[in-house]
Parts: C-alpha cells; structure tokens; sequence
C-alpha cells in the first residue's frame, strides 16, 4: 500500500503498519528528514489530556472553540490516543520537560514543552527503522487513479527520475493543507514570512478532489494570530513566558471579544482597525527567561530569535549614537565593560522610572527589581555580568496571517469516517489533509496515522478493497496510460520557451483573485457573495488557462501541478465559504451578506467535484462516537440541501 | 532572505543537498568547473526552517532575515557538539547530536545559544 505525504502523520502511519507486517511505500516530495509542518521543530505538543482531565474534556474544549463545527467521534478517537503519542515520541528520545518531582510540565492542561528541535528527525529515523517500509523521496504526488469510485493506484513524478506508478487498492492521504491561496502579508520574494509551510501547497486535497472525494469544512479557513514578521508561534510567549496581549494604548484587550481561537485572531484586526495598534505581547523577562525563550525559539522558529536579537542589537547601537559613555559594543555573554554597565544603568533608571507610571509596570518597588524595564531595554547586558538581576520587557508585536486550508488547527480537508477513510474505496486521509478534527496539532496527526493504519491492516486482512484492488483490469491500465500521457505532453522546451505565462503567474493570478474576491487579508477577510461568483468565474478561467501551459523540465512540471492543484482547491474553498451563509468564525473570514452566526448553520459544508460541476451541500452534525459513511447515492445535483436524518 | 550559502566557505560536501524540506538547495559549479558548492535554488520558496544550517559541518550557511521582517545584518549559522554540524541525513538512520552550539554573529555582536534537543528539564 502507499501512503502519500511523509510528516508526521504518514511516518506514524508507516510505522504502525510496518509494525502490522504490510509492505509499505512512503512517498514524500522533498526528504524525509524535515518534511513536513515540523521543518524547524516544534517547542510544545499542543494537544494532550493533561493531569485530571479525560478524552472527553479535549473533544469539549475543542467543539466549543470550532463554534460547535466539529465531529465528536473523530476528536474523541484522536484524545484517546493523544497521550499515547507523546509516550511514543518520548521514547524515540524526545525532551519532554519534568517538574522537580518528575512530572511532565503542563503548560495549561493541554500543551507540554519539549525540546522538540529532533521531533522530526526523530521519527523519520524511525521511519527508516522500519523494516517494511521503502521510502521514495523526492517524489509528489499527481493523481490518485480511481475505477467506480474505488482506488487503484497511485502515480508521482520522481525528481530527476520520471514517473511511478504505485499500483495498490490502498492509499493513505498525509500531505498536509495548503499555503499560497492567499497572498502573504510579507513580500512574495519572503518564503519564511508565511505561517505554515510553503511546501504543503493543496496537492494532496487536490488529487482527492479531482477524483471525487467529498470535502468538507474548507470554508472554516485557518488564520493565524502570530508574532508579526516572523510568524513565530505566540503560545511561547503567552504560555511559555506569561506574556499579556497589550494594544498600542497599553490595554489589555483579550478578554472582551471571547476566548476562542477564531475571537482572538479577531480581538487583535479589530483593536488595530480602530486605531488602537499595535498589538504585542509583553512580558517582564529576567536573564534566564530570556535565554529560554531563545531556545524555544530556535526549537521551532529560528527566526524569531533572530529577531529578538536584532532588536537587541538595535538597541544597543541606538544607545552607543547616544554616546553615554558607550563605546565598545556588546562582545558576548560573560563580557563587562564598565562604560556600558554606566550608561546602561543610567538608562535603566530613566526606563524604570517611565514604567512605574505605565499601566501595569508597578511591581518595581526596588531598583533590583526594577531594572530593564521600559524604554531602554537592552543595556542590562552589564549589569548582568555582574550578577545582578535584570528584567527587560520583550515587546512582540503581533498580528494576523493570512488564511490557509488545513485540519490540523481547523476542520477544513476530507470527510472521513471514524477510521479515517474518505468517500473513495481504499482511500483514508489523515493529519492536515482529514477534516473534521480541529485541534489536531502534532500528536492528533499522529494519533489519526495510527488508526488509519489499523483500518487498513483490517481491511488488508479481510481480503482487500471490496473489488478495487490491486486487479489490474484493462480499464484501469488504460487510465494509469492515460494519465502517464498526460504528464507527458506536459513537458515541452519548445512550448513552454515561446509560453506566455508559467506556473509562477498561474500561482500569483490565483492569490490576487482569492485576496481580492474570497476574503484575503486586502479584503480584510471579508466577502460577499456578488465577490465570490466573481472569485469563482476567474478562477474557472485559470484552471482552463493552466490546462494550455507546459513546463520547460521535470521540475517545472511539479511547479506547474502544484499550482494547478492550488486553482482546484481554491475553486472548492470559493464553493464552501458561500454555501456557509452565515459568519461563524468572524476572525477566519467574514461573509458580509451574512454578519451573524446562525443555528440553522449548525452543520457542515461539504462538497463533491462530479467532473463537469461542483456540488455543496450540507450534513447534520455527527453527534455519535461513530459515523459511518451512508451507503445512499449522496450527490445529488440540486445545490445546497441537507443530507441525512 | 532565509537561508544562504557563503559560498568561499562551502566545501562542496553535499550534506545539505538531502535535507531540504522543500528540496530547494542544488550543487553548482564555481569559474572553471573546478570548485563545487550549494546553492539555494529558489531562494524566495526558503522557509527558513535551518534544517541546511544543520547540516553543513563548515558554518558555510547562515540564516539571516529579510529587512522587511527586521533583518539588520545578524547572521545565524549552527555547528554541532562533535564539530561536524551534521545532525542527521536521513539515509543513515544514525544517532542524533546531544547538543546544537547556534552562533549569531553582526559587526560587533556575537551571541552563542547551546540548545540541548534530548535534555529533559527540572523546574
């Protein structure tokens, strides 16, 4: 069997499967290493059933932050397995931190810090371990080949290679949501200015559209409250360090706009939209705080430590302008010069006496205590050689990414049954690629690779895919020749030199459409229906535009696909966001025609690709711990209806 | 800006060419075909996620941030605990590094973070 898309979910997936005795093929576009959502790290497993919480306290927790859009028996098997997960990782050799008596340091009751730089690594060395498993890296996924709605193969294009064709009844969808339907906020020319990774494209969701799969949620878009510029995740800071979310007058705002993740992201655009920007997370840090938000960082972002460090730098050279005495500038941890230590006690006193008026700065009632706060932050370098005490406040300004398709934070991706197969017959998704599960993170990914690959082996073990199989019928050979064709012609020197426009334009067409018309960050995520008809026709336009271009070389031909299946899952996320006629989740996206939340929208949006038209329609929500697929006929063309009960 | 490769420093190993996530970094050819180094072959898809900073053992790539995200000229670049910087390649399957020394280096600044991945931490 094949299981497409090598992060974290798929290495799970083809761990237990090897575990289960199947002969596995993982194919994964880049290298295995650090593909993935996980490339730089993670600092924190933010899904876990903390000390005296249960399953059933994650599914709450989780349901009431999707505004009630989420399926109870996905989110329950997932927290079952959750803390199963973390003991995994801890035993492939994960740092996860322990209080004095030993105990695993929860950060609320569902986050742990680990030191999770080698998290990927880690199980991709596990992964290679695996004694079943044959890895193709390198290799990205083009079609998931389909014979009476059942799966039987698998076709990729191998860089520098050519093409394979995995010829199963069983595959497993892990690639990941999609980034790059929304412009970023940050020049194009900027890949780490992007909050997910600009590698996980749609291609996965892409080729289950295309064949049939039924989709669900998209429209419960994923957008970010990040530390700005960097998009450095803002739990180090809040969770980590005990930093307040402040606007630019001082205030403490979080509270008065509702604590789900969709008002939070909301409470920051609105405090900036009315003039009261910018927002940052504050915090008072000694020493040692510091340096452990520098590792934390460099665990997961390193370019937010970066970023920290050259806003000290900065403010070491302003100070060093001021000439106070100044001259020599910082030379390292350990370094004194007592020039510097002056000037920056000089400045410390200046900044402490401004902060005991600020709001919120009174806990400075000695000199000791007080230093480094305010304005001259930076100069406490001296003072820390000499072993005092110092406490500077990081300032972080933050703010909104654009939106993204994905269910690992939110619900959009493929609808899936309790055991995570989808509406195609030997087709299961997992991780970002799966809807339904919100609040998925590292371990929920893991966690549906586990149970994918127990249905799996079931179903392997009961004798096959119920007819799909690996029989390779005529008809099925000729739509593997067919499909091989069609990659192909693709590739064409001649064509593609005298070609007008590439896949790069194809890919920035697509971004100005969906920033403009389907709620981007320039339409300040808001849309209309008049916007989105607009958004869908020119989209309509480019997939025909893209079926008329070639590619100079193999690469440019994965480049072309990627942006061609970002054009399919954008012409299906434009279908979603309308048929949800209502605004639940104002700080995802905004349907102006629609402002309020309302009860009749209490379900989910799901929608089907029959070939020549889009079908969206709508299903109650799944209430029971197990759903299964209904055996009925569900498409049927009379647009939005409610399927079910 | 993200990654980048000082190119006088590149020994032309190979190391980083199998870690990419995005399997951006290629091998390019220096004046005469004679020397060999990386190359980051579409800079502006960098993540900046520093998988190719671990696994260059010459310091020869450095992560530096783009002006518009408040880069200002530091540079950060990492070095393993046994001096070889190699973390991990994944044909391997070998054992990971206890430790990451990471250096940030500007005219005047230099700051070295030691990160310990295996540590588990008593508070």
């Amino acid at each position: 069997m094949a299981i497409l898309g090598g992060g974290v979910a798929g290495c799970l997936a083809a761990i237990r499967l090897s575990q289960l005795g199947h002969k596995v093929a993982l194919v994964e576009k880049a290298f295995l290493e650090r593909s993935g959502c996980l490339a730089a790290g993670v600092n924190a497993l933010n899904a876990y059933v903390g000390r005296g919480k249960t399953p059933e306290d994650y599914v709450e927790y989780a349901l009431f932050d999707a505004h009630g859009i989420g399926r109870r028996d996905l989110l329950l098997s997932m927290a079952r397995l959750l803390n199963k997960q973390a003991d995994f990782l801890e035993g492939l050799g994960l740092g996860i931190h322990r209080d004095s008596e030993g105990r695993r340091l929860e950060r609320g009751w569902r986050n742990l810090r680990v030191n999770g730089e080698n998290l990927k690594p880690l199980l991709a060395r596990e992964v290679l371990r695996s004694p079943n498993v044959e890895v193709f890296e390198r290799s990205t996924g083009t079609h998931i080949l389909t014979l009476d709605n059942k799966v039987f193969g698998l076709m990729a294009i191998k860089a520098g290679e050519g093409l394979l064709f995995f010829e199963t009844g069983a595959v497993i969808v892990a690639t990941g949501g999609a980034a790059g339907l929304y412009k970023s906020q940050n020049p194009a020319s900027i890949g780490n200015g992007i909050w997910y990774s600009p590698f996980n494209l749609g291609g996965g969701l892409a080729l289950g559209i295309r064949a049939g799969a039924e989709m669900t949620s998209l429209e419960m878009r994923f957008v970010a409250l990040r530390c700005k510029d960097t998009m450095a995740p803002t739990g180090t800071l809040a969770l980590g360090a005990g930093a307040q979310q402040l606007n630019g007058l001082g205030w403490p705002y979080e509270s008065s706009y509702g604590i789900t993740t969709s008002r939070r992201v909301l409470a920051a655009r609105r405090e900036i939209a009315a003039g009261r920007g910018p927002c940052h997370l504050s915090v008072k840090a000694s020493l040692a705080v510091r340096e452990e938000l520098y590792r934390a960082y460099l665990n997961m972002c390193p370019a937010q430590t970066l970023k920290l460090l050259e806003e000290r730098w900065a403010s070491l050279r302003s100070s060093e302008k001021i000439g106070r005495g100044l001259r020599k500038p910082y030379a390292g941890p350990g370094s004194f010069d007592p020039a510097l230590a002056e000037a920056a006690f000089e400045e410390e006193l200046l900044g402490w006496a401004e902060a005991a008026l600020a709001p919120g700065g009174s806990q400075c009632d000695g000199i000791g205590e007080g230093l480094g706060q305010g304005p001259g932050q930076g100069q406490g370098l001296g003072l820390e050689a000499l072993g005092a005490e110092s406490e500077e406040t990081i300032k972080v300004e933050i703010g909104a990414s654009e939106p993204y398709v994905q269910g690992g934070h939110t619900a959009g991706g493929y609808w899936v049954d309790t055991q995570r197969r989808t509406t195609i017959g030997g087709l299961w998704a997992i991780g970002d690629a799966a809807g339904g599960a919100p609040q998925k993170y590292v371990t929920g990914s893991m966690a549906e690779g586990e149970m994918a690959a127990i249905s799996v082996s079931e179903t392997l073990l009961k004798g096959g895919f119920g007819g799909g199989g690996a029989d390779p019928t005529r008809p099925a050979a000729r739509l593997a020749r067919e499909a091989a064709c069609e990659l192909r012609t693709k590739i064409s020197r001649e064509k593609a030199k005298t070609s007008l426009f590439g896949a790069r334009e194809l890919t920035e067409a697509l971004q100005n459409v969906m920033d403009v018309y389907a709620g981007g960050v320039w339409a300040n995520y808001r849309y209309n229906q008049r916007e989105l008809n607009i958004a869908a026709e020119k989209i309509n336009e480019l997939i025909e535009l893209g079926e008329g271009l070639t590619a100079f070389d193999q690469r440019g031909l994965v480049g072309l696909w990627e942006a061609k299946d970002a054009l399919v899952v954008a012409r299906s996320l434009i279908a979603h966001l309308g048929a949800r006629k209502e605004t639940r989740w104002p700080g995802f996206g905004e349907h102006s025609d629609y402002p309020e939340c309302r009860d009749d929208f209490l379900c989910y949006v799901n929608s089907v690709f029959l070939g020549d038209r889009l079908e969206t329609f709508l299903r109650p929500l799944v209430k029971d711990e197990v759903y299964e697929h209904p055996g009925e006929k569900i498409h049927d063309p009379c647009g939005v209806r409610v399927i079910g009960e | 800006m993200g990654a980048k490769v000082f190119e006088e420093l590149c020994r032309g190993c190979g190391n980083c060419l199998t870690v990419c996530p995005g399997d951006l970094v290629g091998m390019a050819t220096g004046e005469g075909a004679k020397t060999k180094f990386a190359r980051i072959l579409e800079p502006e898809r960098c993540w900046g996620c520093g998988a190719c900073l671990k696994a260059c053992p010459y310091r020869a790539i450095g992560l530096g941030l783009h002006p518009a995200l408040g880069g200002r000229g530091l540079v950060l670049t990492v070095l393993g605990e046994d001096d070889k910087g190699r973390v991990f390649l994944g044909k391997s399957g070998g054992d990971l590094p206890k430790r990451l020394r990471w250096q940030v280096k500007g005219e005047g600044f230099f700051e070295e973070i030691v990160t310990e991945p295996g540590r588990r931490r008593g508070y």
